[in-house]
């Protein structure tokens, strides 16, 4: 009996110096998959989860938490190329090359992110621009950092780079949502939509689901063709090029 | 109606498409030119990446070519013997052409070799075409008989070895002369995503005196057969040829072309020539434009696979 009671107070002593463990995040996705067809204009999809109790914990808080969720798409290699006038005509005179670069990436928040946690623990969870851009070239670090920036604002020209601190809202104190609309140039490929959960500027947990962004129907099977029997590819261009100018010329033949 | 276009991963405007393809169409069954000088920088201009742009247009240009060498082909208007000697070097030129569009693009020099390609292929052949045919039609205002040949009916391109008959352009000339135009054509058609149709007739025109009612047809069955190749050559070098972008542009490019093609039949030579001098000139200055003057944005991005670099 004694030491059943004794095995109880350490237990419980263990559990009280272990509160901020107590918290945990379930997060989904309303998607697996994002098909792409031929009247792909763009997409939704929906993020949301719950923060929950942990099993066994005696105490837990009930917020306020804060939620960034970050959306990556496949890397690839980049260079970004500036003109310069020579010799009175503009051209491509440098370039920093990148490698690994995301293809898409997209932070949505429920707040400002200065506001949720300092920029050097973002840093180093990896949730911002810069640190998802690694460059291979050997430049001064001033000039790698000015083609860096300009990678990040060409990309969120483009619309497959962005930050919407509005996105995620709570509906109750632990259930919260999102919402991101993916644009028709959404690049193909495996993506990982990583969701982190912040209490009083400390991360307490966080979860990362996959999901597919995919071509589907008629122009998955082009677009494989075209990847896998280029030869044969190429000659279907070219006798549907040559039969659609026989039809024209035979259609309004005079 | 947007169309999703599975090459360039992204969706356009399908009405967009046709009505552009018809608009060039028109002008390329008008003067037998392939088109794709105008609908290459237009679709750039859109937002479509270059190389999808470039490899796609030639598919386009086969196509408004088909229907526009059909319909010179039913007015007697091609010379098959001279278009066998300018395809044959033609698809050699081609070959060079492509090869060296792929060393470009990987240096990133490729978009200055364009602009400075259009810039003075263009602007040479558009003035000399307006030159020449404003003067011819100051002469005929004048009442001066029009000479049923351009003047000079022999220059020092006849005066070649290795002479051959071509009988449906009245023709007695050397091979080479045939055999490098043709090698010309198909490089830079290929390097400069055009068909190279306006290079070409005023090349068959001046050097050769190929006579008016052929040349046409014959240049378009050699823009056809070249920007045939081409295609091929992009579908296998760098797999960015879109057959949803290039089949809506064909769809309005044929209707176009055939509405061109009756009307070129009505128009004088030097009207026809002049006309086509004058756009030819516009694009060039259009080029001119964007290397000169100080670019809304000097940064650009390419993309490569991953570990490619």
């Amino acid at each position: 009996m004694k030491n059943i009671k004794a095995a109880l107070i350490l237990l419980y002593l263990a559990l009280l110096t272990y509160p901020a463990m107590a918290q945990r995040l379930v997060s989904r996705l309303s998607e697996q998959e994002i098909s792409i067809n031929s009247t792909f204009v763009g997409g939704t999809l929906t993020l949301f989860g719950n923060v929950e109790p942990d099993i066994g914990s005696i105490s837990y808080s009930a917020g306020p938490f804060e939620v960034i969720i970050m959306i990556q798409g496949g890397a690839s290699d980049k260079i970004v190329r500036e003109k310069s006038r020579q010799f009175g005509v503009w051209l491509n005179a440098s370039n920093v090359n990148y490698s690994g670069v995301p293809s898409f990436f997209y932070l949505l928040s429920t707040r400002s992110l200065d506001n949720i946690i300092d920029e050097e623990k973002l840093a180093e969870l990896g949730i911002n621009f810069e640190e998802q851009i690694q460059t291979t070239s050997e430049q001064t670090s001033d000039l790698k950092e000015n083609y860096t920036n300009q990678l990040i604002r060409l990309m969120k020209e483009s619309g497959t780079y962005g930050i919407n601190t509005r996105a995620v809202s709570f509906h109750s104190p632990t259930f919260y949502s999102a919402k991101i609309n993916l644009p028709s140039n959404v690049p193909n490929g495996t993506y990982l939509a990583t969701t982190f959960l912040f209490e009083n500027g400390e991360l307490i947990d966080r979860m990362a689901q996959r999901f597919f962004v995919r071509t589907v129907g008629v122009e998955k099977f082009i677009s494989n063709t075209a990847r896998d029997f280029p030869l044969a590819y190429g000659l279907a261009s070219v006798f549907l090029a040559l039969f659609t100018g026989w039809l024209g010329g035979v259609a309004f033949r005079r | 109606m947007q169309i999703y276009l599975p090459i360039a991963e992204m969706s356009v405007s399908l009405f967009f498409l046709i009505g552009m393809g018809g608009a060039v169409g028109f002008l390329s069954g008008l003067f037998g030119v392939g088109g794709g000088f105008l609908l290459t920088p237009l679709l750039i201009f859109t937002g479509i990446p270059a190389p999808v742009a470039v490899a796609s247009v030639t598919g386009t240009v086969v196509a408004a070519s088909t229907s526009g060498a059909l319909s010179y082909y039913r007015h007697k208007g091609i010379d098959f013997h001279l278009a066998f000697y300018l395809v044959l070097s033609g698809v050699v030129g081609s070959f060079l052409g492509v090869s060296t569009f792929s060393a470009l693009r990987g240096a990133g020099q490729l978009d200055l070799v364009i602009s400075l390609g259009y810039l003075i292929f263009l602007g040479s052949i558009g003035g000399l075409l307006v030159w020449e045919a404003v003067g011819s039609l100051i002469r005929t205002s004048k009442g001066k008989a029009r000479p049923l040949k351009i003047p000079g009916k022999h220059n020092w391109v006849h005066g070649l070895p290795l002479r051959i008959r071509f009988k449906r352009s009245n023709l007695y000339v050397s091979v080479l002369p045939v055999l490098l135009i043709g090698l010309i054509i198909g490089f830079l058609g290929s390097l400069l995503g055009i068909g190279g149709g306006f290079i070409l007739v005023p090349a068959l025109v001046y050097l050769l005196r190929v006579p008016g009612n052929v040349v046409i047809g014959t240049s378009l069955l050699q823009v056809l057969a070249i920007m045939a190749a081409t295609t091929i050559l992009h579908s296998i070098n760098s797999q960015t040829v879109d057959i949803v972008l290039a089949f809506s542009l064909m769809i309005g490019g044929v209707i176009g072309a055939q509405f061109g093609a009756s009307i070129g039949q009505k128009l004088r030579g030097e009207q026809n020539r002049a006309l086509l001098g004058i756009i030819v000139l516009l694009v060039a200055l259009r080029f001119a434009y964007s290397l000169l003057v100080t670019p809304t944005d000097p940064f650009s991005i390419a993309t490569f696979a991953l570990g490619s670099l």
